[in-house]
């Protein structure tokens, strides 16, 4: 399925300084049929919107890859979407827009389904004006969802945009200093949990990966050795990025295998020459070792869980070896255990595109407990780090 | 249900989709045109999606002798073929195949059973499918009887611990007639409990069929209008525009009556008419759809064709190509046939419709129009909910204005979606109304691809939802209120043919619908 995109009056699409009327006018523009459409030679655009979407990206460089993934979101998700780009060191002031509409052909039925789009540039000082000058652009009654596309969440146009919005869709792997982002992160969820929902696309990420976690134990003689794990280690390619410590994906994984299974964090954290941070817990009177993994032979979304399970004796020990193959578009799984004997499976697994990952997140509409609570276990181990 | 504390604490999840509880699948009839085309790729679709648990098996049974890996090559090939989107990446098929095994034996010989007895419990132990079976029947009706008695005879109808479980499937047709159904029941019941048995009717697996629930009772606007004092009548419609053509032998057994209405459109006037459940629950929405079959006016023999009009397509044209009779069809079958000689004078109806009237408080004097048949304009299954018209007229009609009571069609396939039509003023000084169509489409607004019906059912099953599936009393039910129809069509001579292929349908249909109230004329989707 293929996007187009076209402004209200067929010529290119251009920035105008903003001014709502003028916006609001290209936008009655857009819908305007064509003399084919009155004529019947052509069938009328379909307009279709069930929320707001906006888009904040800081970086001026990112633009087209940020226009490919908005093609495909409204393919999928028709909204109203309003893009902010940003210059805040700018020289001179300037706030302008255009207005574009974003079509597609239905499944080749020569009819047209089309989301708007609202493009905003902000230089200097207009940046800070940003959140207001937005705000009266959202199609009402319907659930405003911001995609923060930049680094920075402490100052404007940030705050400013969480006001109005109903969900806030991060990326971790963005930041240069993931585990102080991940630190932040927990405690503004916890503190705005009454007004905002947040996600993280990179959680969004592990879906495949938990998922298949959490299947390998609905087999029941597994889940009886999940009660008995001893030890969780996690392997993650290593960044010059935060000097190794555990990547985002890592230490959420972490987080939510420490909140659904009931782990007590101990004040036992520390950090071997490899590089591994190594981290005690406690369930019951258990202890379970986790141990975090940079490695230089993984790439990209590359990702290797151990799971090691005993018994009180040690002696019916089982193994499960969970690989995340970006390469081969693959999760491999191993197993070894005393009782069941399948040794190797080989999962498709295809890592989402941005695009894919927004939908993903598009679908949800209030708050994600699971993630939340993963977060919140993950800044309690940062916080101890 | 397990024990707490053996659920799977990872398992809870908003994001995660359903998957399915560690299980062997049996599939009898395995050698057979569905399990080539629809279950094993569904199956495969499901593994693909991650939405089986790694103890999953699937065991293929039937009378052709293989082993073990022909059949695992038989399905590679079949999957290729039939799968929408073939086998996809080898290593994920390759971890999929190697979950297939086979089984060759005479479904009624026990001792085929005993083989399968010993290959599920090496299953269990080597895979960890916890005891966990679905029994699949897709081979031919006459053998659901000796299939269901050797399982019973080898135990394998019960679950062989109190933590694992025994469902069977079994597919359409549930019966021939009222007599066949209630034997059929009474022997599955004899063997099974009513809460292990799953009968699939396909239709019920569509998207949106699932959203016809979804659409009444979580829209606040439509419920309240649900009824009988602001709905004239409702059309349910199942055409196609395809002919008997090679199935002629099915389908002059069946007819249109037994091939579409009994089970799948007496399914969707169940889902549009039902009162609205105490819960989700399966069996809570299963109640409601047989409370609203119970409350059908039982039409007896004499009021037949007060209720019902049937057909056969005489030749015509269908897509711009001139097509042959349903008789003309039988005749050039039976000039190819060796064997087999169908009655070249048949009378089975390739059209059938019923007028159900449902006596309660909400539907009361609101007839219910069904109807089916093959060689229609195109193939097209919808629901229109016919409003009433306005009570007075405001508007001054000129001829060119037509205003026409508010339609809202819910449309199965193809183009699953909802449409409102409704009157607009055209702009301009004159007050001239037009209908306008407010649609919604379901490949348009969630570009994202519905589960085949087969999945989403095959997965139901596993995780022990029959909400999708037919009850017995439903079945029952279905064939008491047609079994007037059938029996006087079997007795009277028809008039065939009395439609033209590509048509709506006879002209007695029109007549009918429009008997006593000039306004109601049949949709031409």
């Amino acid at each position: 399925m293929t996007t187009s995109e076209t402004s209200a009056t067929a010529s290119p699409i251009e920035m105008k300084p903003f001014d709502l009327r003028t916006i609001e006018r290209d936008i009655r523009e857009l819908w305007k049929p064509t003399e084919e459409m009155v004529e019947g030679k052509q069938q009328a655009n379909m307009r279709a919107c069930v929320s707001n979407l906006l888009v904040y990206e800081d970086q001026v460089n990112e633009f087209n890859s940020l226009s490919d993934s908005i093609s495909k979101i409204t393919n999928y998700h028709p909204c109203r979407v309003i893009v902010m780009t940003s210059q805040p060191n700018a020289v001179q002031d300037k706030l302008e827009a255009s207005v574009s509409a974003l079509c597609r052909f239905s499944h080749g039925r020569g009819k047209q389904i089309c989301s708007e789009k609202i493009t905003i540039n902000a230089e200097g000082s207009a940046v800070q004006r940003l959140s207001a000058s937005v705000m009266p652009l959202f199609v009402s009654d319907l659930p405003v969802t911001l995609w923060w596309r930049g680094i920075p969440m402490d100052a404007q146009p940030f705050q400013g945009l969480l006001s109005c919005a109903d969900r806030v869709i991060l990326d971790s792997s963005y930041s240069v200093r993931p585990t102080a982002f991940l630190s932040v992160l927990a405690t503004m969820t916890r503190e705005r949990f009454k007004e905002v929902a947040f996600s993280d696309i990179n959680w969004s990420r592990l879906t495949q990966l938990r998922s298949h976690i959490a299947g390998l134990f609905d087999v029941p003689d597994l889940l009886a050795y999940l009660r008995d794990l001893s030890k969780l280690s996690i392997e993650f390619p290593s960044t010059t990025a935060d000097q190794d410590l555990p990547s985002p994906q890592a230490m959420l994984l972490v987080g939510w295998f420490m909140n659904r299974l009931g782990w007590g964090l101990t004040e036992d954290i520390m950090r071997s020459r490899t590089g591994a941070t190594i981290l005690k817990f406690l369930r019951g009177e258990r202890e379970i070792t986790v141990e975090m993994l940079p490695s230089a032979k993984m790439t990209g979304q590359d990702l290797k869980v151990t799971l090691t399970m005993a018994d009180n004796t040690g002696w019916q020990e089982a193994r499960i070896m969970i690989v995340r193959n970006y390469q081969h578009n693959a999760i491999e799984t191993k197993l070894e255990t005393p009782t069941i004997c399948w040794l190797k499976n080989v999962a498709r697994y295809e890592m989402p595109s941005e695009a894919e990952l927004i939908l993903n997140e598009l679908e949800i509409l209030g708050h994600d407990v699971i993630y939340e609570n993963a977060l919140e276990s993950a800044g309690q181990i940062i916080e101890k780090m | 249900m397990m024990h707490p504390e053996m659920e799977n604490p990872l398992r809870e999840e908003m994001r995660m989709e359903r998957k399915a509880p560690p299980c062997v699948v049996v599939i009898f009839g395995a050698s057979g045109d569905l399990n080539k085309r629809k279950l094993t790729p569904a199956l495969y679709s499901l593994f693909e999606q991650h939405l089986l648990s790694n103890g999953f098996a699937m065991v293929g049974f039937a009378r052709t002798k293989m082993e073990h890996q022909a059949f695992r090559d038989l399905m590679t090939e079949t999957t290729k073929e039939f799968a929408e989107n073939g086998i996809g990446d080898p290593s994920v098929w390759e971890s999929f195949v190697q979950k297939l095994y086979y089984i060759s034996g005479d479904p009624s010989n026990p001792e085929a059973y005993q083989q399968l007895t010993s290959l599920l419990s090496n299953l269990d132990r080597e895979l960890g499918t916890a005891g966990n079976r679905v029994f699949y029947l897709s081979t031919p009706p006459e053998l659901y009887t000796p299939i269901i008695t050797q399982l019973g005879n080898a135990g394998l109808n019960r679950p062989s611990s109190s933590e694992s479980w025994v469902r069977i499937i079994i597919e359409k047709p549930f019966g021939y007639d009222l007599p066949s159904a209630l034997k059929l029941n009474s022997h599955v019941g004899n063997v099974f409990t009513e809460d292990q048995v799953y009968r699939i009717d396909h239709y019920l697996g569509k998207e949106t069929v699932q959203n016809i629930l979804v659409f009444r009772f979580s829209n606040g606007i439509f419920e309240p209008i649900w009824n009988r004092n602001f709905i004239d009548h409702v059309q349910i419609t199942a055409s196609e525009s395809v002919g008997a053509g090679d199935r002629v032998g099915y389908y002059e057994a069946a007819g249109a009556l037994r091939d579409m209405i009994q089970n799948h459109l007496l399914q969707v006037f169940s889902l549009v008419a039902m009162e609205p459940p105490v819960s989700l629950d399966a069996n809570a929405i299963r109640d409601e759809k047989q409370k609203v079959m119970m409350a059908v006016y039982p039409f007896t023999h004499d009021e037949v064709p007060r209720f019902a009009v049937r057909g056969q397509y005489g030749s015509g044209t269908s897509n711009g190509k001139a097509v042959p009779g349903f008789r003309e069809e039988i005749k050039a079958f039976n000039l190819k046939s060796k064997d087999k000689h169908y009655n070249e004078e048949s009378d089975t109806p390739t059209y059938a419709m019923v007028r159900l009237m449902v006596n309660n408080w909400r539907w009361a004097g609101v007839p219910f129009f069904i109807r089916s048949g093959k060689r229609m304009p195109k193939r097209v299954s919808e629901v229109a909910i016919q409003f009433k018209r306005v009570p007075h007229l405001l508007f001054k009609q000129t001829k060119s204005d037509r205003i026409e009571p508010n339609t809202l069609v819910i449309r199965i396939q193809p183009d699953e979606g909802i449409t409102l039509k409704f009157g607009a003023k055209m702009p301009g000084q004159a007050m001239h109304i037009r209908e306008v169509n407010m649609d919604f489409q379901y490949g348009q607004q969630f570009g994202r691809h519905s589960p085949e019906a087969y999945e989403r059912l095959l997965l139901d099953c596993m995780l022990g939802d029959p909400t999708l599936f037919a009850r017995r009393d439903m079945v029952e039910k279905g064939w008491e209120l047609l079994t007037p129809v059938l029996d006087v069509w079997q007795e009277e001579k028809a008039n065939f043919p009395n439609y033209e292929a590509g048509s709506w349908g006879p002209k007695e249909a029109d007549d009918f619908i429009a008997y006593g109230a000039p306004h109601r004329r049949w949709r031409k989707p």
